[in-house]
């Protein structure tokens, strides 16, 4: 109630939530056209390395058995678990009527879209034959031959590419109304463009109807997606025998750690958004210390994941998983154990202190160290588990080299040129669900 | 053909809910409003029936889960090769395929059945379409004959119209 309180304090009619929010689609200056720039080349340089592999072959990185998958899965799963943000806060949020997420669903769900797109790139990386990706397509292949179905790789690609198909559909079903707005308010040809994305809205009430209730059956169905597709990303790891990944915790375990670094990943855009856009009134300190609470419920539930892990662990008595968390606390990869165990669960228990919460500083360094410790903990996962599988004798030490450690900064500066794009082009904020926030005009208080 | 309609432009919210009202007191004929923001109230009024998208929604996802077992089943049928121990029809895993082409095929008739129903995508708005009506005004339109135009548009302006605009539909 706070936050519509502060909106109604500071939004007083519909025609300041307009102009506002068109004005930050407004041309931009030469930093915005600078960065970008710097995005596209560091993008351009993670596209050099792969065409590098693709050359050479995949012995340019450093995956070799027994840890076939290093950097490139670790970024999959970590680029999956960013996108879960979009989804809980328009989607999850939406269904339990949470009135701050107004401000920042759009946002979220650009994070979910654009991460996904950027996920999706990274098992045809790892794959030494992107050129024959569409394998895993479930069709009649050579010989009649269908994919396996009873491999949860399989699963994997049904749910990420659901997942895309879904979020993407929310996404711009959402913005609809919106884009009618911008056309409203544009000339010459960007409102023949905004008028063709716009597809003719109206905003008439039968129109708003079926609108209104596919919303909510698309939130409905967006909603178990969030538990559902990390947890088949989970599977991947947990239906095999592997040390350390054979444990039915891995699904809530997964759950929880994406929508903690895609909570942390949207503090991490939308804070310099707010401030770039002058979105203040819009996007208030009570909306980012309201995520800040998020995190630390779901930071929480890591550090719970993680101690039951060790336990489990010791209480198995299976002395293969008790000497691979062993060496996950005291081996080659204690230092990252001990980095992700502080960036997760001990930074953003700082935000129990009010003040911490309210200060933006503070959130996005905090935020920062979260997104630092998610990749640290798919990669502690994956690596020390194939490094130190059940046989001393293909025990080994995996280093990333050059290709993988350029195709993560690639993929990093391809994301947020994405999101610099999107806050160009399209509005950053719902104006018509904030709209939905303010009271309804009257003939005193005219709109 | 073409028939008459009569827009009235509203500054407040009760005020278009007095001429709604009115409106449907009067008969007045077919009514529609254009707003900035959803007004279930309105559509209440209006006795609107709750949108058949749901119809659609259950159509995917029944499709959906059909196809994923269809799928599934199929494809192990039709290449009949043991993996991993597994059984041929192994139900578990299939009924995962199950449950994610449950969701993409409910979400892809969701959209379907509302663009559908909300007659979406159209290449140009309707006639008599204002800007104003996506911003901050709302709008009532009464489509009536000929010889009711100067009328309703004496009672819109009485309910508080700020403005009435005659438009051919």
């Amino acid at each position: 109630m706070g936050n519509s309180a502060t909106l109604r304090r500071r939004l007083p009619t519909y025609t300041t939530v307009d102009a506002d929010l068109v004005k930050t689609m407004r041309p931009a200056r030469r930093p915005y056209y600078l960065a970008l720039l710097c995005l596209a080349a560091v993008a351009a340089w993670g596209g050099y390395a792969w065409s590098v592999q693709l050359r050479t072959g995949l012995g340019v990185a450093g995956i070799s058995s027994p840890v076939g998958w290093g950097f490139y899965i670790t970024t999959f799963v970590f680029w999956v678990g960013i996108a879960h943000s979009g989804t809980l806060i328009s989607a999850v949020l939406f269904l339990f009527r949470v009135r701050w997420r107004a401000a920042i669903y759009r946002s979220a769900e650009a994070v979910t879209v654009f991460a996904v797109m950027t996920a999706g790139l990274f098992p045809l990386i790892h794959l030494g034959r992107p050129w024959v990706a569409y394998w895993l397509m479930p069709y009649k292949q050579m010989g009649g031959l269908f994919p396996n179905f009873r491999s949860p790789l399989v699963w994997d690609v049904f749910a990420v590419s659901t997942y895309f198909t879904v979020s993407a559909l929310f996404f711009f079903t959402g913005m609809v109304p919106d884009l009618a707005i911008v056309r409203d308010r544009s000339q010459g040809w960007r409102e023949k463009v905004y008028g063709f994305l716009a597809q003719g809205w109206q905003g008439t009430n039968l129109q708003w109807k079926h609108y209104t209730a596919a919303y909510v059956f698309l939130a409905g169905l967006a909603t178990p997606l969030v538990i559902s597709v990390h947890s088949i990303v989970s599977w991947d790891f947990a239906m095999s025998i592997n040390p350390g990944w054979h444990t039915a915790i891995f699904p809530p375990y997964f759950v929880a750690g994406a929508i903690h670094s895609g909570l942390a990943m949207v503090a991490t855009i939308v804070i310099p958004m707010r401030r770039l856009f002058g979105l203040e009134t819009f996007i208030t300190r009570e909306h980012l210390a309201s995520m800040a609470k998020f995190m630390i419920m779901t930071g929480m539930v890591l550090g719970y994941s993680y101690c039951v892990e060790f336990f489990i662990a010791w209480y198995s008595n299976n002395p293969y998983e008790r000497d691979l968390f062993f060496y996950r606390a005291f081996g080659d990869y204690a230092w990252a154990l001990w980095l992700l165990v502080g960036c997760n669960v001990l930074a953003p228990s700082l935000f129990f202190i009010q003040r911490v919460r309210y200060s933006t500083p503070w959130l996005i360094g905090i935020s920062l160290l979260v997104n630092v410790g998610m990749f640290y903990e798919r990669f502690v996962i994956i690596v020390t588990s194939l490094g130190r599988s059940f046989d001393p004798f293909m025990w080994s030490v995996y280093v990333p080299r050059w290709p993988e450690v350029s195709i993560l900064a690639g993929s990093l500066a391809f994301f947020f040129l994405l999101f610099l794009l999107f806050a160009k082009v399209f509005p950053v904020v719902s104006m018509w669900e904030v709209k939905e926030l303010l009271p309804l005009p009257s003939k005193e208080h005219r709109a | 053909m073409t028939g008459h309609s009569v827009i009235g432009f509203f500054a407040g919210y009760e005020s278009l809910v007095a001429a709604v009202k009115g409106a449907l007191e009067g008969r007045c004929g077919e009514i529609r409003t254009i707003s900035p923001i959803p007004l279930p109230e309105v559509n209440e009024l209006l006795g609107a029936r709750p949108s058949p998208v749901r119809r659609f929604t259950l159509a995917g996802a029944l499709t959906g889960f059909l196809v994923g077992w269809a799928l599934t089943i199929g494809s192990a049928q039709h290449y009949p090769i043991i993996v991993g121990g597994k059984p041929l029809l192994s139900l578990t895993p299939f009924g995962v395929v199950a449950y994610i082409c449950t969701i993409l095929f409910g979400s892809l008739f969701t959209v379907a059945g509302m663009l559908l129903n909300a007659r979406l995508p159209r290449i140009q708005v309707g006639r008599g379409y204002d800007p104003r009506l996506t911003g901050n005004r709302f709008g009532l339109q009464v489509i009536c004959s000929e010889q009711e135009v100067e009328a309703i548009k004496r009672r819109l302006l009485d309910y508080g119209a700020e403005e009435v605009k005659y438009v051919e539909v």
